[in-house]
């Protein structure tokens, strides 16, 4: 055995050229900076002379876990931005975007949007999807006085001053949805999500609805966000009897879930799922098999089939791929480039001040939605439909509902002394 | 609803009894603490993953015990060679080897969720209750290859040789066997039942770079209750967890399922003389 031990000196030889090793690599690649190559250094403040470009950032996560949905946000952003200058830009000004990756990293998240704020000192910061990453970051952005753009649907219950929320807040999102299904699969619910604030938030905000129409809430059950073994709380539905489920597990729970019901010998003729955060990129992991005859309530669905929608997803493929998918936060992405080039061109001064006075009242069209508005409140309007899953993991568009306002603190789900006046600032 | 809890319990324990088999032969054998464990799992399912399209689901379940075995093979004269008999450097190797093999995949695959067509979809009646058919194969394959790899140790000349050495390494080598073969083929052995584990659970679940976590964790509870070395010992306890973990979850939720399992680890195992039951293979 002895001869098999590497001596002491053979440990440190090896230990010492790895640490050597490691260290050589590891300033190469810190060399090279996580920007976009289509930056360009020495640009200047956004709001000085005409014919300067006006700096615009991009913040998404292009590595790590969350990459796999805001690489298309940011995809996107880019693909608007580019069409935007095509068109000469704003007010004769290119928009200059300054891209940065935080890497699907909370901490990460605030040092990339403090380098955007303080030291390329852009004009507004268009990024953030999961609520955790625009939590870390509302700080930066309201003591700083610049503007975020978050394109993602999201719980509600905030309206930052410093934050423009171009997605679909949770009542304005679900709210028809939530009628729709005690009318036409049955008033016994039975509720499964994530534990944590966004999933919480949705349940709560749906078990009010429902109940205003007379069903009831069976039970609402969370779990951890990486338990991907569903078999006991299948059991603990059968033996429960709904008539539908309302769904809001997010990430790897969701195909574990779904393919698990369909195993168990559920059907969505029987027994639906109707779910609150399962865009078609969810979905492709579920595969159509399980998927299909589910639903799932959106602003956007890829298969809306409109001239403008057409249009939207050649364009995006042409520039990212054939087979690129689309979804809804990256048209939100898309369409805050255009509200944000609107509201500059309305404030005729591309500083972050002037761009939030500006804000109220701007509106852009969304491809495949419509035009949406920005509101006091700093929400915007928007049109949702139901979609249904078909087996090729896509949702079939089978009801469009009226355009609805945001309402980021639903009576009910906030006590009413609680109700803030929006916007307002959401940190100190 | 018994039923249901059963059934539950003892898919939940085969798949536990696959990747705690793979951990106790690696330690038994070899006396190496593989924290890596729950990556070759991974790698069973990334293999199943990839290749059940192409090949249909059979043969990729039939060859995915097969590559990650092979991987095992070229891990173990790589790295776990320079690690044999010593637990505290061995957990420290494969510590690191984990976080290698999953960013390995992470830039091979990466962060997206993959789907793995799940073989069989329906569900039959037993006892009054719908039971998912691939959920009772889960369990009729993890006994029987517990069954299988058991009777390969005590029948076979090469279980012979691997259970000698398993006893006394020097005394093996001095009757002519090459130890160092045998812990090749033991790691061989102990990360196909992990990759097995992983192509099994795929259809079920989710495919991501990270999932092998939680299947170490489950695997290494079942190991320090059953004792490192017996075979039957960990069919057995693996099927307890799984047991006591829905009797819990069914009624109630997963997570007090979990705080339940590991209190009455934690209870069961103060309440034994020795931490680690290391009893013959």
């Amino acid at each position: 055995m002895s001869s098999q031990h590497p001596t002491r000196r053979d440990v440190l030889k090896r230990a010492g050229a790895a640490a050597l090793g490691t260290t050589a690599v590891g300033s190469l690649l810190s060399a090279c900076g996580s920007t976009d190559a289509s930056t360009l250094t020495g640009a200047t403040n956004a709001s000085s002379g005409s014919g300067d470009p006006i700096k615009v950032g991009v913040l998404f996560s292009l590595s790590g876990n969350l990459s796999i949905a805001e690489t298309s946000m940011k995809n996107a952003t880019m693909l608007a931005i580019d069409e935007i200058n095509a068109r000469g830009g704003v007010g004769g000004r290119k928009l200059q975007p300054v891209v940065e990756d935080y890497a699907s990293d909370f901490g990460v998240v605030v040092q990339k949007a403090r380098k955007l704020v303080e030291q390329d000192k852009v004009a507004a910061v268009i990024g953030c999807y999961a609520s955790a990453s625009r939590k870390a970051v509302l700080p930066v952005f309201e003591q700083g006085n610049n503007v975020l753009l978050y394109p993602t649907f999201y719980e509600g219950l905030e309206c930052s001053t410093n934050v423009i929320y171009t997605s679909l807040v949770a009542a304005q999102h679900l709210t028809d949805t939530a009628y729709w299904m005690v009318r036409n699969a049955g008033k016994k619910i039975y509720m499964v999500g994530s534990d944590y604030v966004g999933p919480q938030t949705y349940n709560a905000i749906v078990k009010k609805l429902v109940e205003e129409r007379g069903a009831t809430v069976l039970e609402n059950r969370f779990f951890p966000l990486d338990q991907t073994e569903f078999g006991s709380a299948l059991s603990a539905i059968r033996a429960a009897k709904p008539d539908l489920i309302w769904n809001t597990i997010v990430g790897a729970g969701i195909p574990a879930f779904m393919k698990q019901y369909q195993a168990a010998g559920f059907t969505p003729e029987t027994t639906p799922i109707f779910s609150g955060i399962c865009t078609e990129q969810e979905l492709a992991a579920v595969g159509g098999k399980a998927a299909k005859g589910h639903y799932f309530p959106s602003s956007y669905f890829m298969t809306t089939d409109t001239p403008d929608n057409s249009s939207f997803i050649q364009r995006y493929q042409a520039k990212y791929g054939k087979d690129q998918p689309t979804n809804m936060p990256m048209q939100a992405s898309y369409t805050s480039a255009y509200l944000l080039a609107a509201a500059i061109e309305q404030a005729g001064d591309a500083t972050p001040e002037a761009i939030l006075e500006a804000f109220p009242g701007v509106s852009a069209t969304a491809p495949g939605e419509g035009t949406v508005t920005v509101q006091d409140n700093h929400h915007t309007t928007h049109t949702v439909s139901l979609g249904q899953a078909n087996d090729s993991a896509l949702y079939d568009v089978i009801e469009r509902f009226a355009p609805r306002e945001p309402d980021p603190f639903p009576a009910g789900i906030v006590p009413a002394s609680k109700i803030p006046t929006c916007p307002r600032r959401e940190t100190s | 609803m018994l039923t249901q809890i059963i059934a539950q319990g003892l898919s939940v324990g085969a798949v536990l009894a696959l990747s705690a088999l793979g951990l106790t032969v690696i330690y038994g054998v070899m006396g190496v603490v593989n924290l890596a464990h729950g990556e070759f799992v991974m790698l069973g399912a990334y293999s199943m993953a990839v290749l059940s399209e192409p090949l249909g689901p059979w043969a990729a379940i039939a060859l995915t015990p097969l590559i990650v075995g092979a991987i095992g093979l070229v891990v173990d004269r790589g790295l776990i060679r320079w690690l044999y008999q010593n637990p505290v450097k061995s957990m420290l190797g494969t510590f690191g080897l984990g976080i290698v093999i999953r960013q390995l995949v992470l830039i091979a695959e990466g962060p997206g969720l993959r789907y793995v067509d799940l073989p069989i979809t329906s569900s039959v009646a037993i006892l009054g209750e719908q039971l998912p058919v691939w959920r009772l194969l889960l369990i009729a394959l993890a006994v029987v290859t517990g069954v299988l790899v058991a009777l390969w140790l005590s029948r076979s000349a090469a279980g012979l040789k691997v259970r000698i050495a398993t006893v006394d390494a020097d005394v093996a080598s001095a009757l002519g066997t090459n130890v160092s073969r045998v812990n090749a083929l033991a790691f061989g052995l102990g990360t196909a039942l992990a990759g097995l584990a992983g192509a099994l659970v795929a259809p079920l679940n989710s495919v991501y770079p990270n999932m092998g976590v939680s299947y170490l964790v489950g695997a290494f509870l079942v190991v320090i209750l059953a004792g490192l070395g017996s075979i039957r010992n960990a069919l057995l306890w693996a099927a307890g967890v799984g047991l006591v973990t829905s009797a819990v979850a069914v009624p109630q939720d997963d997570v007090l399922a979990q705080v339940v399992v590991w209190t009455l680890a934690l209870v069961i195992v103060a309440l034994r003389r020795q931490t680690l039951v290391v009893s013959r293979v």
